[in-house]
């Protein structure tokens, strides 16, 4: 376990300053030709980014870095290691906060990267639309629980970095309103994947069966977790889903043939994760398990309870955008 | 050591960089270095290994051959422009003689073979010395002339110590060698910025000497000089432990620790002189040294019980805890946040 630790945490430094130093030089070299870096001036006094192979560089180095952290599917091979080997607290922050980072900002450097954007963005469109299939896909055959979290969140985020590269306002509002809700499921996810690892001490999906049956009020929460995370209404999971799958239909016909699959395996891996841990025969060597804490269902509430009072008011996480 | 002998080494060894940085003559200078290198000899023969010799006789010959070709550049300067002044080396072949002389003193690529056996064969307050005093006086030599030295060569010697020094370091186990490897890597970072801003060259110097003095006393405190016994350092000292992973990620450059304030200074000076190549280079190079000292830290600090240590443990001597060694790692680690105080440092 050991071994495994220690490459996920080079994996992860290494990816992440592989994107982040070019990032570091691309924006000194903006603050000289800008003369600042406030986002206000740079949004009055735009540089500019013609066709050249000087500037096609600078528009990569300034979205790889945030590419890396969403992650974007060619560059994700240090989320499924991280999240794995990561303690649960770890893995929370991991999933609601750094990768939403990245969304926030691309979101950010967004307008600086214009005109580029209209010919560049393409091959970091087409790696997140495909990456949403294949994330997807990936999940239905993993067998570690942690794992299948982990490709999931690869997969959202990729619904996430195709939205903000078009640029619009339904987008962007979608992009925003899924990464909030993302943040809050996967969250909960790996805390209801925690409560079973600290029971079983193992993360193995097939271990822990028919939970339903000995935990009855987590298999409640279990529900609610899975629901949000295949989007069904009314949930802001949703919200953001469909926004960003209507705008991604005006940008290019086409992306409904993904966005729309990918729409259906991910109900089809959480109906999977669901049906394995809650439901099925209790197996016969499950002889003992602690009784849920408090604190458990303490932290399940904390996370449901904002994801359902948005569901009431939206408008709080929709942005500025429209 | 006799006392005698100590006083004397002791004293010369001060009095020779010092020599050599208040000069304006370049004999004086020319002195100064040999004066230092003179006293250091005895401090790495002391132990009478055949290593130490060995480490003592590389050292004189690179050293003294350095300087032979000191003297010759400022002899050649001397003869075409008659006058001996270090900051006035107009002559064209005596700036490039003298680049190369001062590149084999201190040790960068590709000059920097002695230096990982020098610093293997002596003790580690020895090697301390040689990476950090023995620095100031060619480094001084190098500001001082900076206006007139070639810049692509510059570079080019920048570019290759950083790649060489992250490269070297890969394959060590032994502590001393890695960090020679270090201290060619950042020299490297040095010499890049040289013709171009020399304050921060000094800065990074500095910053250097910090850092590299803390993690020799360090090393020194927990008595771990190779991989097999870092595992179960933590024992000695926990604190010192935890403090050592943090002043080996300000060595590697990784913000918010003081390192990475002068290879953040570095990459602004390069870009605004429109080098993005250089700079991207440079940044992207520096993560190979990143990677050894990750895994010395990993060993170090992050491997602990109940985890099992793949290693012996140790003859547990009586732990000489150093008191100025907790405000040098405060030093080096908690910088950052004062750079522009620090970039009024001349």
């Amino acid at each position: 376990h050991e071994m495994e630790r220690l490459n996920a945490g080079t994996y992860f430094l290494f990816y992440t300053l592989i994107g982040s130093l070019p990032l570091l030089i691309a924006l000194l070299s903006l603050q000289n030709q800008i003369g600042t870096l406030s986002t206000h001036m740079i949004q009055l006094n735009q540089p500019t980014m013609s066709n050249t192979w000087a500037h096609t560089t600078w528009w990569f180095a300034l979205l790889t870095a945030f590419m890396i952290k969403m992650p974007l599917y060619g560059l994700h091979l240090w989320l499924p290691k991280a999240h794995v080997e990561a303690p649960i607290a770890g893995s929370m922050i991991l999933a609601a906060v750094l990768l939403k980072l990245g969304g926030y900002g691309i979101i950010r450097i967004m307008p600086t990267l214009n005109p580029l954007s209209k010919t560049l963005s393409y091959p970091f469109m087409v790696l997140a639309l495909w990456g949403v299939i294949m994330t997807g896909s990936i999940c239905l055959r993993q067998t570690d629980l942690k794992s299948l979290i982990a490709y999931s969140s690869v997969s959202h985020m990729g619904l996430v970095i195709a939205a903000t590269l078009t640029q619009t306002q339904w987008a962007y509002t979608g992009a925003i309103t899924l990464m909030i809700a993302h943040g809050l499921t996967s969250s909960m996810l790996f805390c209801l994947a925690n409560t079973n690892y600290e029971r079983t001490h193992s993360r193995t999906l097939l271990l822990a069966r028919n939970m339903q049956l000995l935990y009855p009020l987590m298999s409640l929460w279990w529900l609610l977790a899975s629901l949000a995370n295949m989007a069904i209404p009314p949930t802001i999971n949703l919200m953001g889903e469909l926004t960003i799958i209507t705008s991604l239909f005006n940008w290019s016909n086409i992306t409904i043939l993904m966005t729309g699959s990918g729409t259906i395996i991910t109900a089809t891996y959480t109906l999977y994760m669901l049906s394995t841990t809650q439901w099925g025969g209790t197996p016969s060597y499950i002889k003992t398990m602690p009784p849920t804490h408090t604190r458990e269902h303490l932290l399940m509430i904390l996370h449901i309870l904002p994801m359902t009072l948005l569901v009431m008011k939206p408008e709080l996480i929709w942005g500025t955008f429209c | 050591m006799n006392p005698y002998a100590s006083m004397i080494i002791t004293s010369s060894l001060i009095m020779g960089p010092l020599l050599t940085v208040s000069s304006n003559h370049w004999i004086l200078a020319w002195t100064g270095l040999e004066i230092s290198t003179l006293a250091i000899i005895p401090l790495i023969a002391k132990q009478h290994h055949p290593r130490a010799i060995e480490a003592a006789t590389k050292y004189f010959l690179t050293q003294a051959t350095a300087s032979t070709l000191i003297l010759f550049s400022s002899i050649m300067n001397a003869w075409t422009l008659g006058q001996w002044d270090i900051t006035q080396m107009s002559n064209n072949t005596s700036c490039i003689v003298l680049t190369t002389a001062l590149a084999i003193k201190l040790g960068l690529a590709p000059f920097h073979f002695w230096l990982p056996e020098v610093l293997q064969g002596t003790t580690t307050m020895t090697a301390l010395i040689l990476t950090t005093w023995q620095k100031l006086a060619p480094l001084s030599l190098l500001v001082m002339t900076s206006q007139s030295l070639n810049t692509p060569l510059m570079l080019a010697l920048g570019l290759t110590s950083a790649l060489t020094g992250g490269w070297y370091g890969l394959n060590q186990t032994q502590l001393r060698k890695i960090m020679a490897s270090s201290s060619i890597a950042h020299l490297g970072w040095m010499t890049t910025i040289l013709t171009l801003s020399p304050k921060l060259t000094l800065l990074t110097f500095y910053t250097y000497t910090i850092m590299t003095s803390t993690t020799f006393l360090m090393i020194k405190t927990l008595e771990t000089n190779m991989m097999s016994v870092m595992m179960t350092s933590w024992t000695k000292l926990p604190t010192l432990n935890t403090m050592m992973m943090l002043t080996l990620m300000s060595l590697a450059g990784l913000p918010p620790l003081t390192g990475f304030m002068p290879k953040w200074l570095i990459l602004q000076e390069l870009t605004k002189q429109h080098m993005f190549i250089m700079a991207t280079a440079m940044a992207l190079i520096s993560l190979l040294s990143l990677f050894f000292y990750l895994r010395i830290s990993y060993y170090t600090t992050i491997t602990l019980p109940p985890n099992s240590t793949n290693y012996l443990q140790q003859w547990r001597h009586k732990t000489n805890k150093k008191p100025y060694l907790a405000m040098m790692t405060m030093l080096s680690v908690t910088l950052l946040p004062i750079t522009p105080t620090l970039l009024t440092i001349p």
